[in-house]
C-alpha cells in the first residue's frame, strides 16, 4: 500500500499514459456506511430545514441564512474539513465532497455554505499559524462566525496578481493599513472574517485575515443573473487596520495562498455541480411523468426520453470523474500527517490537472442538464413559478467562478508540459510515435468494454500526438496559441471522462454483476460513442492548425485512425436509460 | 434506567413499489429503506428520558437482514448507547406473535426498566408486536402513548383516545409502551455522533429456535395493489321514477353520501 501511496503523490496527470484498472479507483459506490450517513445528515438538513425556506432565502433574508449556517454548525456540517485540534472533524476529502453534493440541491445556500467552509475557512486551515487557527477555526467550525474570501478586484479577475489593493505598515509597525476595493465577494454582506489579498507597499502580494470590526465595509448587494439567494457584494477597504499578527502565511507569498485555495476549491466543486444537476434531472423526470399532452405523459415521447437519457449520462459520468479524483487525493493524503500542511497542499497540487478537468466538465454538464431540464418543462420552464428557471440561472456562474473555464482549459495542457513528470511525454518524438505505435494498451486488462478501452488507448495517443506536436511547432510561444490549447484540453478532458466512466462501470460489474449494471453499461457506451466524435472534431482542428499544407491529409488520416469507432445505437440505449429513470421516478444511480 | 427501544426498518415512504414475481412481497432490489416512523419517536422519547433522569442506558433492538444495520447505526449516531441486532433474513412472513416471541427472547436477559417501540409498523401495520411482547415478558403495557412521566416510582403515561380525548394511566415498572408518531421534535444525528457510533457495540444474535418455529405458523399467500374498477349500472329499467328511487337508495346505502 505504501508504495502505491508514494507513487500516487506525484501521479497527477499520469492517467494519460498509465493503464488504470477498476480496482485502483474510488467510485461513488465505494462510499463507506459512515460517509453515507454524513451525506444523509446533510440531505435531511437541506430537505427539512433549508428547502422549505427557499423563497425567504432567495429574498435575501440573510438573518435566516446565518441562522441556518448556525444550525448546520450544530450538526457538524461546517466542521468537516477543520482539523480535530481546532474543533473540527478533519475528515477525508471524499466525505467533505459528498456532504457538499447534498448541499448542492439549493445552489444559493450551497454558495453561502461553500464559500464559508471552503474558500473562507481553507486559508486558515492551510496557512494559519497556531494562534490564528486557535482564534478563528473553532468559531468558524460552529457557524458563530461566517467567513469569506476576497481576491478579485474591479480591475483584476483572472489576473489575480494584478491586484491594486495596498497594505502599508503603520509607523508603530503594529498594523497594516489596507486600502482598496474587492469585488464579487460571496457572503460579503454578512461575513465576519475575510481573507483579503493586498500588496504590501504596492508590490508584495500578501494575504491577511481581516475581521469586519477592523473596518471592512460592504458595498450594496450585486444584482446578479442567478444565485439571488447568496450574498455577493463589493468590499470597500478604507484605512482598515489589520494587526501584523494577522498576516496569513508570509508577506509576499499571497500567491501561494490564492492559487492553492482555488485548487482546493475546485476539488470539491465538482460534486456540488453534479449534485445540482441531479436535482434538476430528478425534477424534470417527475414533471415529464405528470405532464400530459396528446393524451400521453410527455415522458413517453422519444425526444423527451432522449433528453432524460443524456442528462443521466452526464450525471453518471460526472460522478465517476469527481469521486475518482477525490479518492486519488485521499489516497495521496493518507500517508501525510494533516498538520504538515505544506506537504498536503503539494500533494493536492499534484492533481491540479484533474481538478481543472473536473471543474470544466462538471460545470458544462450542469449547464447542459439545467438547460434540457428547462426544455422538458416547456413553457412552464420559462416561468418563475416553476423550479427549472431558477436552476438554469443559478448554474451559469459555475463556468465563470473558481477560475473561468477558459483559464482552467489553459491550465490543463500547460501544466502537463510544465510538470517534469509528464513533460517528457509530449515531444516531437512521442508525437511521431503516437501515430505509428500500434501497441494496444488495453489488452492487459480484463474488461467488459474492449472496444471502448481500445478507443480510450488510442485517444491517449491522440493526446500525445496533438500536445507533442503543438509543443514542437510552437515551442515557448505555445502559451499564445490558446485556441489550439483549448482543443487539446477538450481531448484530454474527454479522455479522463471516458476512462472514469469505464472504470466506474467496470467496478460496478465486478461488485454486483453485469445484470445489476445494465444501465451504467449503456451510459458508458453512449458516452464513449459521442466522446469519440467530439475528440475527432477537436483533433482535426488541431491538425489543421498545425500541419503544413503537404502533410495535412496524412495527419487527418492519422486522426481518423486514432478516433475511428463503430457508432453505438445510442437512440435505443438512451431509451433504456430513460425508462429506468422513469421507473425510479428520479435519478437513481 | 435501562431503556430498550425496538426499531423496525421499513420500505421508504417515497419508494415506487413493484410486486415481486411470486406475488408475495415487494421487489426489494431497487428500493431504499428507512426507520419506521413511530419507532423513531420511541427512540427520541428514550433519549429524552435518559437525559432527564440523569443517565442510564438506551439500547436499540432491531431485527432483520444486514441492511438493518443502517437503522441501528443511525440510532447510535443520534445517541443510543449500544444495540442488539437479531439477524433474520426474511421478516415478511412473521406474524406479530412470532416477531414478538423472537424479540422478547432476545432482550429477556437485559432486565430493562422500560421497553419502548412505535405503535405500529408502516409496512404491515399490525400494531400488535409491542403488546404481545409485553405479555410474553409478563410486563404491563400501554399503547398509543404521547407523554411519559417517569419521575416517580409508578410510571404515568398519557394515551391518545378517539375524538380528541386523552387518558392518563399509571402502571408499575418495568413496562412496555408503544409510542405515537409526532409527539416531539426528533433530533438529528450529528457528524460527531456518527463517528462516536463507530465505537459503540452492536451485538448480533440469532433468533431462538422457539421463535423461528413460531415463524412457520403463518405465511403471506398473495399481495396486490388495490384494484381500481369502473362499473356502469342502468337503474329503473326505463322508469325514471323507479330509477330515481333506486339512485337515492344507492347514494344512501352504498356511497353513503346522503
Amino acid at each position: 500500500m505504501s508504495a502505491r501511496t508514494d507513487a500516487i503523490e506525484s501521479e497527477g496527470g499520469q492517467f494519460l499514459t498509465a493503464d488504470v484498472s477498476a480496482e485502483e479507483v474510488f467510485t461513488r459506490e465505494d462510499l463507506s456506511p459512515a460517509q453515507q450517513m454524513f451525506g444523509r445528515i446533510a440531505e435531511d438538513f437541506m430537505r427539512t430545514e433549508v428547502l422549505p425556506h427557499e423563497e425567504r432565502i432567495y429574498n435575501k433574508d440573510w438573518a435566516l441564512t446565518r441562522e441556518l449556517l448556525l444550525k448546520a454548525g450544530e450538526l457538524d456540517l461546517l466542521r468537516v474539513d477543520v482539523p480535530e485540534a481546532y474543533g473540527g472533524l478533519g475528515l477525508d476529502k471524499v466525505s467533505s465532497a459528498y456532504v457538499s453534493e447534498q448541499i448542492g440541491v439549493m445552489p444559493s445556500f450551497a454558495g453561502s455554505l461553500g464559500a464559508h467552509t471552503a474558500i473562507g475557512t481553507f486559508p486558515l486551515i492551510y496557512f494559519g499559524n497556531d494562534e490564528q487557527k486557535a482564534r478563528y477555526l473553532p468559531r468558524l467550525a460552529s457557524g458563530e462566525w461566517v467567513a469569506a474570501y476576497a481576491l478579485t478586484e474591479p480591475g483584476s479577475g483572472s489576473d489575480a496578481l494584478a491586484a491594486r489593493s495596498r497594505a502599508t505598515l503603520s509607523e508603530d509597525r503594529k498594523h497594516y493599513i489596507l486600502n482598496g476595493q474587492k469585488m464579487w465577494i460571496t457572503n460579503g454582506g454578512f461575513a465576519d472574517v475575510f481573507t483579503i489579498f493586498a500588496k504590501v507597499d504596492g508590490e508584495r502580494f500578501t494575504a491577511f485575515i481581516v475581521e469586519r470590526e477592523m473596518g471592512v465595509v460592504s458595498g450594496r448587494e450585486e444584482p446578479k443573473l442567478g444565485l439571488d439567494g447568496s450574498s455577493t457584494t463589493a468590499l470597500i477597504l478604507e484605512n482598515v487596520r489589520v494587526p501584523v499578527e494577522n498576516v496569513l502565511g508570509r508577506v509576499g507569498e499571497g500567491h501561494k495562498v490564492a492559487f492553492n485555495i482555488l485548487n482546493l476549491g475546485r476539488l470539491k466543486l465538482g460534486t456540488r455541480n453534479i449534485g445540482s444537476a441531479k436535482q434538476a434531472l430528478s425534477r424534470a423526470i417527475k414533471y415529464s411523468v405528470e405532464r400530459h399532452q396528446f393524451g400521453r405523459a410527455i415522458s413517453e415521447f422519444g425526444m423527451i426520453r432522449q433528453k432524460l437519457g443524456e442528462m443521466a449520462v452526464r450525471c453518471f459520468v460526472g460522478d465517476a470523474m469527481v469521486y475518482r479524483t477525490l479518492g486519488d487525493v485521499d489516497r495521496a493524503l493518507a500517508s501525510i500527517p494533516p498538520e504538515e500542511t505544506a506537504r498536503v497542499l503539494k500533494a493536492i497540487e499534484g492533481f491540479a490537472v484533474e481538478c481543472s478537468i473536473n471543474k470544466v466538465w462538471t460545470s458544462e454538464a450542469q449547464a447542459f442538464v439545467v438547460d434540457e431540464a428547462l426544455q422538458v418543462y416547456g413553457g412552464y420552464g420559462y416561468s418563475k413559478e416553476f423550479p427549472a428557471e431558477r436552476a438554469y440561472r443559478d448554474a451559469r456562474i459555475t463556468r465563470i467562478y473558481e477560475g473561468t473555464n477558459e483559464i482552467n482549459r489553459l491550465i490543463i495542457p500547460t501544466r502537463l508540459l510544465k510538470n517534469p513528470q509528464t513533460a517528457q511525454l509530449f515531444t516531437k518524438e512521442t508525437a511521431r510515435r503516437a501515430l505509428e505505435d500500434s501497441q494496444d494498451l488495453a489488452k492487459t486488462i480484463e474488461t467488459h468494454f474492449s472496444a471502448e478501452r481500445d478507443m480510450l488507448s488510442r485517444a491517449k495517443r491522440l493526446v500525445a500526438f496533438t500536445l507533442g506536436r503543438a509543443r514542437a511547432t510552437y515551442n515557448d510561444a505555445i502559451a499564445n496559441e490558446q485556441e489550439v490549447l483549448g482543443h487539446i484540453a477538450d481531448i484530454i478532458i474527454e479522455v479522463y471522462a471516458l476512462e472514469s466512466a469505464i472504470l466506474r462501470t467496470e467496478k460496478l460489474i465486478g461488485a454486483k454483476g453485469e445484470a445489476a449494471a445494465t444501465i451504467p453499461i449503456d451510459i458508458t457506451r453512449v458516452y464513449a460513442s459521442d466522446a469519440a466524435d467530439r475528440m475527432e472534431h477537436s483533433a482535426r482542428q488541431v491538425a489543421a492548425a498545425l500541419a503544413k499544407t503537404e502533410e495535412l491529409d496524412h495527419l487527418l488520416n492519422s486522426v481518423r485512425r486514432l478516433t475511428s469507432h463503430t457508432t453505438y445505437n445510442t437512440v435505443a440505449a438512451r431509451r433504456r436509460i430513460s425508462d429506468s429513470l422513469i421507473r425510479a421516478g428520479r435519478y437513481h444511480l | 434506567m435501562k431503556i430498550i427501544v425496538f426499531m423496525k426498518q421499513v420500505v421508504n415512504k417515497d419508494a415506487i413499489l413493484r410486486i415481486n414475481k411470486e406475488g408475495t412481497w415487494v421487489e426489494e432490489g431497487d428500493i431504499s429503506y428507512e426507520v419506521n416512523e413511530s419507532d423513531g419517536y420511541a427512540l427520541e422519547e428514550a433519549l429524552r428520558l435518559k437525559e432527564k433522569h440523569g443517565g442510564g442506558e438506551v439500547v436499540i433492538c432491531s431485527m432483520g437482514p444486514q441492511r438493518v444495520k443502517a437503522v441501528i447505526k443511525d440510532g447510535l449516531a443520534r445517541g443510543a448507547d449500544r444495540a442488539i441486532h437479531v439477524v433474520l433474513d426474511n421478516l415478511n412472513n412473521l406474524s406479530p406473535f412470532a416477531a414478538a416471541k423472537i424479540l422478547a427472547e432476545a432482550v429477556r436477559e437485559e432486565n430493562a426498566d422500560l421497553l419502548l417501540t412505535g405503535l405500529q409498523s408502516d409496512d404491515q401495520g399490525f400494531a400488535q408486536t409491542g403488546v404481545i411482547m409485553a405479555e410474553l415478558l409478563g410486563l404491563p403495557h400501554a399503547t398509543i402513548v404521547i407523554e411519559v412521566d417517569a419521575s416517580n416510582e409508578a410510571l404515568r403515561v398519557k394515551r391518545e383516545l378517539e375524538s380528541g380525548w386523552y387518558q392518563w394511566y399509571s402502571m408499575p415498572r418495568p413496562a412496555m409502551l408503544t409510542i405515537q408518531s409526532g409527539i416531539s421534535q426528533i433530533r438529528y444525528a450529528t457528524l460527531k455522533g456518527i463517528m462516536a457510533a463507530k465505537k459503540k457495540e452492536i451485538k448480533e444474535v440469532q433468533p431462538s429456535s422457539e421463535g423461528t418455529s413460531a415463524a412457520s405458523f403463518q405465511r403471506i399467500e398473495k399481495i396486490y395493489f388495490p384494484q381500481k374498477t369502473k362499473q356502469t349500472q342502468f337503474l329503473g329499467g326505463g322508469d325514471a321514477k323507479k330509477g330515481a328511487a333506486e339512485l337515492a337508495e344507492k347514494l344512501r346505502a352504498e356511497a353513503r353520501v346522503i
